[in-house]
């Protein structure tokens, strides 16, 4: 089923249609969902709920731009309002001690575990901010409009959350799998030389 | 660890590793919650439906009232139309017109009074000229009291006196006389006029008296005098004459006895010889029971018309009769 098919479909409340949205787009969202939310079950309830809001709106899909885009949208709108319902949406302001150094050494690759437990690790407002700004692409004034908070609050929640990430990767150096290899095949030898 | 590279780009481009198909039971809820809101929809519809109804009922009942009241308010507006508004103001009209036409016709009659004066109108005469009555129009009709007589008669010695008196003086004084005689003269005639005339008023008001008291015993001032007017004239008693004549309005008299009428005392049947008054008492058909202050009573009776009777009633003594005949 193409977009295009699955769009009409929709429209007409096909459930064929309806379904084959959610089989196309589900894992994508979810993955958004993930980002911001780091329970799975809240992450499942924002999927869900937003899917839903795609799909009874569908008629408030125009055409123009992403399907997907439009949809993801959605999506990131319906995690930030389960944030705000949650009250767990503070921003947290470390103004001090700001250092700007944006380029660390790591690796390339990040595995999806790597980047749930940096996430994870950050707390709500960084990390909302942050994929927002990072990973959504909105720029500083979108996201101050979007949350209700001032421009330069935004931007200074996505340093600290950048510094935090720094911190994080720095002190749980994530390793790759080379680096796991590395470590086994260091392990072993070790194991070897006492053998 | 190939670049340097910014950690937001490494998540952002690895963004994708996240993507993960949701549990089946999310599908499940989905779907379910599409479900329920198809239902809702239709829910929806039929409370859309259902609140469609409710205000159309609503508009119904509100223009249902009005119109009722509208239509009591038009029943109310019937009735007067049953006596249309046009018959109203042609009634008043009418009343206004059936007054002005009264007025005018009173307007009118007016002046016809007024054509009639001028066209016979009352002659009064000269300023100057006053209405005098004369002497001679009343003592046909009316007997002026004698005392008032007798005091014309003196006025008028008086005038003559004057006269004299006048005669005697210079002729310029003559002159001056005779102005003033002209001018008193009037003057006297006025004045006779006023004790004639009040003369007059008191007839007339002992009249008026008299007709407001005709039940009382003692019937009135000259009334009862006339009822006796019977006994005028001749009576023969026995061998002896008597006569009965009427001296005025109030008194008849014979040798013996005296009818009096006083308009305190009413009618009073007085012996000439004793000088006792007896009060008329009461009156039985042709009786006329008369009483002093000793209770001795006279009774004059008229018989028939060529006979009447004295009878004497003293309160101690005998019963004394007197009968007379023409």
């Amino acid at each position: 089923m193409t977009e295009q098919e699955i769009i009409q479909g929709c429209r007409k409340q096909d459930r064929q249609a309806q379904k084959a949205l959610y089989e196309k787009y589900s894992p994508k969202m979810f993955g958004v969902c993930k980002r911001y939310l780091k329970n799975h079950e809240d992450a499942e309830d924002v999927l869900v709920e937003g899917l839903f809001k795609a799909i009874s709106k569908i008629d408030m899909f125009k055409g123009d731009g992403s399907f997907e885009g439009w949809i993801r949208r959605i999506v990131v709108n319906e995690a930030l309002m389960h944030l705000r319902k949650n009250k767990n949406f503070k921003m947290t302001v470390e103004i001090s001690n700001i250092e700007i150094q944006s380029f660390i050494t790591i690796q390339d690759e990040l595995e999806a575990q790597d980047i749930l437990n940096l996430l994870d690790k950050l707390p709500t407002g960084y990390r909302t901010i942050f994929n927002l700004y990072v990973v959504e692409g909105f720029k500083h004034r979108e996201i101050a409009e979007h949350l209700g908070i001032s421009i330069n609050t935004s931007k200074s929640q996505l340093i600290l959350a950048k510094k935090r990430l720094r911190k994080l990767v720095r002190e749980n150096q994530v390793p790759g799998v080379g680096g796991i290899l590395l470590l086994i095949v260091s392990s072993l030898t070790t194991a070897l030389s006492i053998f | 660890m190939k670049d340097k590279k910014d950690i937001s780009d490494l998540i952002r481009d690895n963004q994708h590793k996240l993507d993960e198909r949701p549990s089946a039971r999310t599908w499940e809820r989905l779907e379910s919650k599409l479900d329920n809101q198809r239902s809702r929809g239709n829910t929806f519809l039929y409370r859309k439906i259902a609140m469609a109804a409710a205000v159309v009922a609503l508009v119904a009942v509100i223009s249902l009232i009005t119109v009722l009241s509208d239509n009591q308010n038009s029943q109310f507006a019937n009735v007067n139309k049953s006596a249309p508004v046009e018959n109203w103001v042609v009634q008043d009209l009418e009343t206004v017109y059936t007054d002005a036409s009264s007025n005018v016709r009173m307007v009118v009659e007016f002046q016809k009074e007024l054509k009639e004066r001028y066209t016979n109108p009352i002659e009064e005469g000269a300023q100057a000229k006053k209405l005098v009555a004369s002497n001679k129009t009343f003592t046909g009709s009316v007997n002026p009291p004698e005392g008032l007589i007798a005091k014309l008669d003196a006025k008028n010695q008086e005038l003559s006196l004057e006269k004299t008196h006048s005669n005697v003086s210079t002729p310029k004084e003559e002159n001056m006389s005779h102005i003033s005689e002209a001018e008193s003269s009037p003057v006297e005639d006025v004045q006779v006029n006023i004790d004639l005339n009040e003369a007059k008023t008191n007839q007339a008001f002992s009249k008026k008296r008299r007709s407001t008291n005709t039940d009382d015993i003692a019937k009135d001032y000259l009334t009862l005098t006339q009822q006796m007017e019977w006994i005028l004239g001749a009576w023969r008693e026995n061998d002896t004459l008597v006569e009965w004549q009427k001296v005025n309005k109030s008194t008849i008299l014979c040798d013996e006895f005296l009818l009096k009428e006083k308009r305190n005392t009413g009618l009073q049947l007085i012996d000439s010889k004793s000088q006792e008054s007896y009060a008329l008492v009461s009156e039985e058909g042709n009786q006329k029971i008369f009483s002093n202050k000793n209770s001795d009573r006279i009774i004059l009776e008229n018989i028939n018309p060529n006979k009447f009777t004295i009878t004497f009633l003293p309160a101690q003594g005998v019963k004394k009769v007197r009968t007379f005949f023409k």
